[in-house]
């Protein structure tokens, strides 16, 4: 016996030591894995799509594949209020074919939608101003899995390398937390309403944006990329294999002739292979999308103005089993008044800023109304005015300052100058003066209220301007 | 690929050798470690072969002649003169003959092997070896390339040869010193070398702030080396072959002498056995002595590199050892050394950290110039701050804990085995500190791309 332990003694220590090296290795390896998965390294300014990841197995109706002009351009929370469906915009910079099929199959391996939607804008030439690199890096972050190394390996080597294993660039992260208030920075947070279902709020309706008028052009037809095309036969064959939709659209920006061009060459692919599309760049001049300052990408009224056509052809065109869930109702409905309130409710709820308004007894408001530009005041916007207290002229332009609501100061025609509080301001047709800043308001029309905390901002915060004009106006102009 | 030392697949190659190493008997094993230091020097490019090659034909051919035929001392002057050529061959590139030289990783490293394994033939210690293979196995031994230590053949060759015993706790022990080493590197040395490299390569930064960078430095300079030993050495122990410790606390030494005891040991014992004690060593008078010391420090200084700032920091390590030694003599003719040295240790480990810390600068810029500037700069008045040096609150913590662990650690290897008494801790305690290693390790080593390369270590291409 004693001889037969002796000789199994060096297995003994040698199957001990496996298994110490295994033990060592598995919990390495886990708490490798716990690390990573902590706030503090993560980069702290990227999108990692964890909302996404963390949404219930095939609940989504749609999903929306494109680059920035979908992800700034398509609100998935005013597509479920104009149509009651679930979706989710997988955007990113400047995302070409290749990446959305990555994205697809990603989304694939959690989702089963009905419908794909894929921008065109990748096709066009003004896709060459794109920096393709570090647009791949940011896709990436977005992808899980094998699809996420299929896009960074479309970066150079070198940054392979390093976006292999991101562990290498934000294991510093300790360097910079600093207290308890950074780690609370730190912490994930709920999903804020400017970035929810992938949409992200690009710019606030805070002044007037200029509004782009759509050139008419004699359109000829361009030609597809090779490179697009196979990336586009692959997204089609996908969706084929997963009996999906899809559905091509091209969402307005200011796009050259070579743009409009290439875009029917895409059509007439969509044409060949039986897909249907929404050609936001109509003939008839249908969008009068406000942009702000930018010339790619909608602002809040823009995007309310294709959510709503884009709703209305997805209902004409597709049935749907959808499957209403009360916890995404209850998230998609609570991001809408999100929105709402956030700052732009505005554009979107009117009568839900008037009855702001009427609650708010610490805040001085101006009013400013120019005679004959046809604000639409509908009846219920009219009683909310008389609740404040305004009594709106049908023939003259009229000033108002009112707080809690009463009117303090008015003037009908004569712009209105006055000193609050310290505070200077004037009102007229075309301008508006808060102490030494001055905003002139070319082309403004209808009904438009400004606020300012006046103890601590000074300048103007017109971000509770609104009007409805663009499209109304359009259609009175034709 | 390359199998440098604070890599995962350095570790993974010696887990594999340690396991085809070990069941083999001990007839197979010098073929096993071959195998192995060929794959290493390959990782490395196979240029370095045609060196290596060079010097393994001297070292056999030579070491054959020396031990069998007479003129041994003929033989032995022309392989010295033929392996140092090749040596200062690429320290000066003026001697290279031939362009198309190959300068291999840790050449000074093997040629010293080499030079004292003719030289032990030579003083009959130990018989030529007949078996290349030994030789080779030796000579280019793959924990021992890039850095050393300078190991004896004839201890190798005993270990290696010896009949087959595996020590279970000895090679856990160098598994440990393995792990050790290359967290010393990568999450302590590293971490001090950004800081230095704020500080010393900053000339907006003088004073104290300055000062600050040169003192750490210095423990950047000792841990960038001694990680590189406690990694060879501990590979080695893993595979049952027992290399010579190489650091010994030295910053806590009184005085250079002391100092040199205790660092690069086996350097400074190589330069003693093989050029100090030929030279007469201490037993021509105090004159020839103080000669052998500077004769010895300026080979050592010249080892290090080429420049005449080398050459100036072996000889001022030489010259302030003469200085020390004649300031030893006076205290014992008045038979006050020894209570000296004991009451004020504290103070004399300051100084002689001072001295060594000063000479760092010298070592670390290739012009005299450089230095000179740098000096300047610390008579510059700037508050110490550790904003201005661009340091976050947390990454001055962090230095605290580092600092705090490596002088702890200094302390206890100074009075004990620190490695022998850590296997002997209660276990889960010993696997706490695994784990806490591992999670530290984890966090705050410097590692990878994306900004942020290891720095290079230091001794890599002496």
């Amino acid at each position: 016996m004693r001889k037969i332990i002796f000789k199994l003694k060096p297995f003994y220590y040698f199957i001990s030591t496996i298994v110490k090296l295994a033990l060592v290795v598995l919990m390495a390896l886990t708490t490798f894995n716990y690390l990573n998965k902590q706030p503090l390294f993560r980069n702290q300014e990227v999108n990692y799509d964890d909302e996404f990841f963390n949404l219930p197995e095939n609940c989504l109706d749609y999903v929306y594949l494109g680059s920035s002009h979908v992800y700034y351009g398509i609100s998935p929370t005013l597509i479920y209020k104009y149509s009651g469906l679930y979706g989710y915009t997988k955007g990113s910079d400047c995302q070409s074919f290749e990446v959305s099929y990555e994205y697809l199959k990603n989304v694939l391996r959690t989702q089963s939608p009905k419908l794909v939607i894929l921008d065109g804008y990748f096709a066009c030439p003004s896709r060459e101003g794109c920096r393709m690199e570090s647009n791949y890096i940011v896709a990436q972050y977005k992808l899980r899995g094998e699809e996420k190394y299929n896009v960074i390996k479309m970066l150079s080597e070198e940054k392979q390398e390093t976006y292999s294993n991101e562990w290498l660039i934000n294991h510093n992260n300790w360097k910079n937390f600093e207290n308890l208030e950074t780690f609370e920075q730190l912490m994930p947070q709920k999903p804020k309403p400017n970035r929810e279902f992938g949409y992200h709020l690009y710019y606030a309706f805070e002044e007037y944006g200029y509004a782009w008028q759509l050139p008419r052009y004699s359109y000829g037809v361009g030609k597809l990329d090779e490179k697009d095309v196979k990336y586009l036969n692959l997204i089609y064959e996908l969706c084929k294999e997963n009996n999906i939709e899809l559905m091509l659209t091209m969402i307005p920006y200011q796009a050259t002739k070579a743009d409009q061009d290439t875009k029917y060459a895409l059509w007439q692919w969509a044409d060949e292979k039986g897909i249907k599309y929404l050609d936001f760049f109509n003939d008839d001049f249908h969008y009068f999308v406000e942009f702000h300052g930018d010339t790619s990408h909608s602002n809040i009224v823009g995007v309310n103005m294709i959510c709503d056509d884009l709703s209305d052809f997805i209902k004409e065109n597709y049935s749907f089993d959808h499957h209403g869930t009360e916890q995404l109702d209850s998230e998609y409905s609570s991001f809408f008044k999100e929105l709402a309130r956030y700052e732009y409710h505005n554009e979107l709820d009117p009568e839900r800023y008037l009855r702001t308004l009427k609650e708010d007894s610490n805040t001085y408001y101006a009013v400013k109304y120019t005679a004959g530009m046809n604000a639409t005041i509908t009846e219920e916007r009219d009683a909310l005015l008389n609740e404040l207290g305004i009594n709106l002229p049908s023939n003259s332009n009229y000033y108002a300052i009112l707080k809690d609501k009463k009117i303090l100061y008015e003037s009908f025609d004569e712009p209105l100058i006055q000193d609050i509080e310290g505070h200077h301001i004037e009102l007229g047709s075309d301008y508006l003066v808060y102490d030494d800043d001055y905003k002139y308001l070319e082309n403004e029309t209808g009904l438009l209220f400004f606020s300012g905390n006046w103890y601590t901002i000074k300048s103007i915060d017109t971000r509770y301007t609104f009007w409805e004009t663009g499209y109304y106006n359009y259609q009175k102009m034709y | 690929m390359q199998l440098d030392f604070v890599s995962i697949y350095y570790v993974l190659f010696c887990l594999i050798v340690f396991f085809l190493s070990r069941p083999f008997k001990a007839i197979l094993r010098p073929y096993v470690i071959c195998i192995a230091n060929i794959v290493f020097i390959y990782s490395f490019g196979i240029m370095n072969f045609q060196m290596i090659g060079i010097v393994f034909a001297i070292s056999y051919l030579f070491g054959i002649l020396i031990d069998k035929l007479k003129f041994k001392k003929t033989f032995l002057a022309i392989s010295v003169i033929l392996l140092l050529y090749l040596l200062f061959m690429f320290k000066y590139p003026v001697l290279l003959v031939y362009d198309k030289f190959y300068q291999p990783i840790g050449l000074s490293f093997f040629l010293f092997k080499a030079l004292s394994y003719l030289f032990d033939v030579k003083a009959g210690k130990i018989l030529s070896v007949k078996n290349p293979l030994l030789l080779f196995d030796y000579l280019f031994y793959f924990p021992t390339m890039i850095a050393g230590p300078i190991n004896r053949i004839n201890l190798f060759i005993s270990e290696i040869k010896s009949k087959y015993r595996f020590d279970y706790k000895d090679a856990k022990a160098g598994g440990f010193q393995l792990v050790l080493g290359i967290y010393e590197k990568m999450v302590i040395c590293d971490y001090f070398s950004a800081i230095v490299a704020k500080t010393l390569d900053n000339p907006e930064i003088t004073g104290w702030n300055l000062l600050f960078g040169i003192i750490l430095y210095s423990f950047q300079i000792y841990l960038d080396f001694d990680s590189l030993s406690n990694i060879a050495i501990g590979s080695s122990r893993l595979l049952g072959i027992h290399l010579p410790d190489n650091f010994r606390s030295p910053y806590l030494a009184i005085n250079l002498k002391d100092f040199w005891r205790r660092w690069h040991i086996s350097l400074s014992s190589w330069f003693r056995d093989y050029l100090y004690i030929p030279l007469g060593g201490n037993r021509k008078g105090a004159f020839i002595q103080a000669l052998n010391l500077v004769i010895v420090f300026i080979a050592s200084g010249l080892w290090h590199g080429n420049t005449l700032n080398f050459l100036l920091w072996g000889l001022l390590h030489g010259l302030i050892q003469v200085v020390e030694n004649m300031i030893g003599a006076l205290l014992k003719f008045l038979h006050v050394g020894k209570k000296i040295t004991i009451a004020f240790s504290p103070l004399l480990i300051l100084i002689n950290f001072t001295i060594v810390t000063a000479l760092w600068l010298i070592f670390r810029y290739p012009t005299m110039g450089e230095v000179s500037a740098v000096v300047q700069r610390l008579q510059v008045a700037q508050p110490f701050s550790f904003e201005l040096i661009g340091m976050t609150l947390m990454e001055q913590y962090w230095l605290y804990v580092l600092l705090a662990i490596v002088i702890i650690t200094d302390i206890l290897r100074y009075f004990t085995n620190v490695f022998g008494w850590f296997n002997k801790m209660f276990f889960p305690l010993r696997w706490a500190v695994y784990f806490t290693m591992m999670v530290t390790f984890m966090v705050f080593a410097v590692y990878g791309k994306g900004g942020f390369d290891p720095s290079d270590f230091i001794y890599r291409w002496f």
